[in-house]
């Protein structure tokens, strides 16, 4: 039953298998795909995944690439601790946190994050580079995000919206988690696997939003989570700042 | 027993998934019909996006119609639409992404932007995100969100065309909730390919199926499209 992981850094989507995976308890091999060099966009990538996607997951010859599905399916197939919450009203609640983590604030961060690291290292490619580059992505929509954010064109409103949402995101996890101690209930669950692969970081890229004192459930939260074993051991999968990143978070919550 | 109390709107797609899952699964309850255009406050109350369908269990309340109709298979375990193992809940899971996130999203807008519809008296009161999305839709789309929106459901149907070329049903070879959910937005949908008109009139021999087609279609605003990437 062999597993493999096709991704980059346990961050955001291409970090949601490997977090799941390790709480699962589930071996399997991480192909690294370096995101930073485009590779998802290189033939041997798109042999696996057509659309260009990272993550993708192949479980005996099963490909999946629906980073959110493929949660749903590592704690349907494999034995392990359970991720998902036998309460069917509170299995609803886990998804619908994913929905908007996966549609409203995920994407807003990645706007921001994006505009923010990736776009100035563009500012010196020649254009002819970056058409080339352009072409190799499959989706439509995607080579429009990479379009805009190449030429350091993305609206400054679109990236106040998104401020606006990651904001609203913050607000809510703060209210949802004062009901329950992890996001879907009282137990861990995959919407923590995937709020964490997201804003694991909170404690040292927001801590003027994100404190013990200014959102106490949302701090009390990450402590839980940063204390788990299996997260601890996705994150220390990242090669570089990622991991490095996860490892300051969790020293600030964990002190 | 559960007391179900779904809100909905008729002709609305997604209320209708719910109501097709509701009959297949021989579930008692309660319909209220919400008017979009002149709704009063009891929609906001429940669900402050202004979307339906709104389905009450016990008194929780629960949106997003693809994830009640998992609710009801996590709930109603007898009569099973969810899929039979592993791999076909997650193609299960990846078709109710695509159809809520990519096909509903895209056809509402480009519905909206060929025949108009309803604009609701309350659009002030919903939150931002809305509220912005009817704006918007008030002062007409560009040219480039449209083809965006065309592009983004062609290649959605594309890839269920292929799928259902080798498979009777969106997840495999049994009728699932990925079915339910699909048939009343395919059903709107014109030049939809071989396979997948095939797939409707297979779908549509179900009466429960049927019966929530045979409404007249409702042009209303649906869920945002995705934002970046």
């Amino acid at each position: 039953m062999a597993v493999d992981v096709y991704t980059w850094e346990p961050n955001a989507n291409s970090g949601k298998p490997l977090l799941c995976l390790h709480e699962k308890q589930v071996p399997f091999t991480h192909h690294y795909i370096d995101m930073g060099t485009r590779e998802h966009h290189e033939s041997a990538f798109l042999a696996i995944n057509p659309a260009g996607t990272v993550p993708a997951v192949v479980h005996d010859g099963l490909v999946l690439t629906e980073s959110t599905p493929m949660l749903e399916y590592i704690d349907d197939a494999f034995a392990g601790p359970p991720l998902r919450p036998a309460d069917p009203l509170l299995r609803w609640r886990m998804r619908w946190i994913m929905r908007v983590m996966d549609n409203s604030v995920c994407p807003a961060l990645a706007m921001i994050a994006s505009n923010a690291l990736a776009a100035p290292r563009f500012r010196e490619t020649p254009e002819a580079e970056k058409q080339a580059a352009l072409a190799k992505i499959p989706d439509p929509e995607r080579r429009r995000t990479w379009e805009l954010l190449m030429h350091d064109a993305t609206p400054p409103e679109e990236i106040e919206e998104s401020r606006r949402r990651v904001a609203a995101g913050l607000a809510l996890l703060e209210r949802m988690l004062g009901e329950f101690p992890y996001l879907a209930g009282p137990a861990f669950s995959l919407a923590d696997i995937c709020t964490m692969a997201t804003f694991y970081h909170l404690p040292v890229s927001r801590p003027e939003e994100v404190s013990a004192g200014l959102t106490p459930n949302l701090w009390a939260w990450l402590v839980r989570c940063h204390a788990r074993p299996g997260l601890q051991a996705g994150f220390a999968m990242g090669r570089g700042f990622i991991a490095e990143r996860a490892r300051q978070a969790r020293e600030a919550v964990l002190a | 027993m559960t007391r179900l109390v779904l809100h909905h709107a008729p002709g609305c797609a997604l209320s209708q998934a719910v109501r097709i899952a509701l009959a297949e699964k021989g579930l008692t309850h309660d319909v209220r019909t919400v008017d979009l255009a002149s709704r009063d406050a009891g929609l906001l109350a429940l669900n402050p996006a202004g979307l339906v369908p709104v389905l009450e269990a016990d008194g929780a309340v629960l949106t997003e119609a693809f994830f009640i109709l998992c609710y009801l298979e996590d709930a109603f375990p007898q009569s099973p639409f969810g899929g039979g193992d592993p791999a076909v809940r997650y193609r299960v899971q990846y078709v109710g992404k695509l159809v809520e996130t990519a096909i509903a999203p895209n056809l509402a807008m480009l519905e909206w932007a060929e025949r108009g519809g309803a604009f609701p008296a309350d659009a002030e009161r919903l939150p931002p995100e809305r509220r912005a999305w009817w704006r918007k839709a008030g002062t007409g789309f560009s040219g480039q969100e449209l083809g965006a929106a065309r592009v983004g459901l062609e290649r959605a149907f594309a890839d269920c065309e292929s799928w259902l070329a080798a498979h009777a049903w969106l997840a495999g070879e049994d009728f699932t909730i990925a079915d339910m959910l699909l048939a009343p937005l395919a059903a709107r949908v014109p030049g939809l390919g071989a396979a997948t008109s095939r797939w409707l009139a297979r779908a549509r021999r179900r009466p429960a199926v049927e019966l929530a087609l045979s409404e007249p279609p409702l042009v209303t605003l649906g869920p945002e499209r995705g934002r970046w990437g």
